[in-house]
């Protein structure tokens, strides 16, 4: 009998430990994310001041390297390179297939699409240091709800599992 | 590839359907606001009508025609929208009528398009034949040669076909081109256009600069630009032709008089800066040789 209720605790341990990973889940994929715009806007920067790269290349080869945004920059810039393609859309598609982004996230980055090849460098420069600051921005957000919120509830969850371990017992 | 290869639908599909005759004689597209786009051809001209084209162009449909061409990447071509053109890969140039955004006198950008010109850039082999021969039989043999006429009178097409054919004799080619036009720059390595086999291009530099770093650093025995200014660019030509380079040029111009009248150009023509001047025309076709000048014309 108690063997069955060992096992049985041990199965509710492992059962809330994966709620609990799966409820930090969306913060930390959120922090990560944001971190990775913020690489992509930097490495875009250049690209597009210095270097006067066609946004389909310059999207592409910025997002070299990053996890989630690489595989979403890439069919963003092959879905630029088709003349029928309107940007706006399709940047906001690319938004859409992204993991982790919040609501709050998402009008900052459509903006940027708004925006983004319709100007000379300078005004690029200044659209896109504005958006690094938002996205700074957002990023402080995110960190703060993670140490936060996303701290909090899996330890909840973890401290709820351990009580109901410990009355079965 | 045709310019119209870079349009949007349904630009793209309804010249992409036009007659066989239409598209191997068209030279230029059209589009102005509120107006059916046109078509231009050798000896015709006509509305463009397709089922799925609208009638007449919205300001809306030019500015996505626009943000296209340029590859959604205005900033890089700003620099040629504020010379009024966008040159497309394969040497084909969009002239653009808009309103002039100017600081001082320098036009910073521009705005309101009103209207789109598509110029079809073509490689035509074989009119170069005729002038290299021509003018050997006058003794005439170096590359210092003009090449005059107004616009549309074939100037590029026989400049490009000149270039081809001293190149492939063994001459040291530098086309400087500035609007990438003459040589039809798509990306790295690739031309629109065949230059011949001994021809390095300096694409995008302005005139006067892109001579003085031929001179400087590639060793040519020719360098060839398209569309000669005046003040800088005639600088720099002299300074190539001190340099024992020759130099073949095209500029505008309706006659040699009209040239000479020019006071930059008369020193030029007067003391060796050109050995001979060729005058084209538009009528009956695109460079048909109306005048020619030698230095020795001069003597």
């Amino acid at each position: 009998m108690m063997v069955l209720r060992v096992m049985g605790g041990a199965a509710i341990l492992g059962a809330t430990w994966d709620l609990a990973r799966r409820a930090a889940r969306p913060y930390e994929v959120r922090v990560r994310t944001l971190e990775e715009w913020q690489r992509f806007l930097r490495q875009l920067m250049p690209l597009i001041e210095w270097k006067r790269m066609a946004l389909a290349g310059a999207v592409t080869e910025a997002g070299r390297g990053l996890t989630y945004l690489e595989p979403a920059m890439g069919r963003l810039g092959e879905r630029l390179r088709d003349r029928d393609t309107e940007l706006r859309g399709a940047w906001d598609h690319m938004l859409l297939s992204l993991p982790g982004l919040w609501g709050e996230d998402r009008p900052v980055l459509s903006e940027l699409g708004r925006v983004l090849g319709t100007s000379d460098a300078d005004h690029q420069h200044n659209h896109l240091e504005a958006a690094v600051r938002e996205v700074d921005r957002l990023l402080d957000d995110a960190r703060r709800a993670r140490s936060r919120d996303g701290r909090m509830l899996p330890a909840m969850v973890g401290a709820i599992g351990m009580m109901v371990v410990i009355l079965m017992l | 590839m045709g310019p119209w290869q870079y349009l949007p639908n349904p630009w793209r599909q309804a010249l992409m359907d036009l007659p066989r005759d239409r598209s191997a004689t068209l030279e230029e597209i059209r589009f102005r606001i509120g107006r059916p786009v046109f078509l231009y051809g050798t000896g015709w001209q006509m509305p463009l009508s397709h089922p799925d084209a609208p009638g007449s162009v919205s300001p809306a449909e030019i500015e996505r025609v626009i943000e296209v061409l340029v590859e959604h990447s205005l900033y890089a071509r700003v620099d040629e929208l504020r010379q009024g053109y966008i040159t497309l890969p394969g040497g084909h140039r969009v002239g653009i009528a808009a309103r002039a955004v100017v600081d001082g006198r320098r036009v910073v950008t521009v705005r309101q398009i009103t209207g789109l010109n598509m110029r079809i850039g073509r490689a035509v082999k074989g009119p170069g034949e005729h002038l290299v021969h021509l003018l050997a039989d006058r003794s005439v043999e170096d590359g210092s040669w003009l090449l005059v006429s107004p616009p549309r009178a074939g100037k590029t097409t026989l400049l490009r076909d000149v270039v081809r054919i001293l190149s492939d004799r063994g001459r040291r080619v530098v086309v400087i081109d500035e609007r990438s036009e003459v040589a039809g720059f798509g990306g790295a390595g690739v031309f629109g256009h065949d230059l011949g086999a001994h021809t390095d291009v300096l694409d995008g530099w302005p005139k006067a600069e892109g001579i003085e770093a031929a001179i400087r650093t590639l060793g040519p025995d020719v360098i060839a630009v398209d569309e000669l200014g005046e003040g800088r660019d005639l600088e720099a030509v002299w300074q190539a032709r001190h340099s024992g380079v020759d130099v073949l040029a095209t500029v505008h111009a309706r006659s040699l008089d009209e040239l000479k009248a020019r006071p930059a150009y008369q020193p030029l023509l007067a003391r060796d800066g050109f050995r001979a001047a060729v005058v084209l025309s538009a009528r009956p076709v695109p460079g048909t040789l109306r005048e020619l000048w030698t230095s020795w014309d001069v003597t």
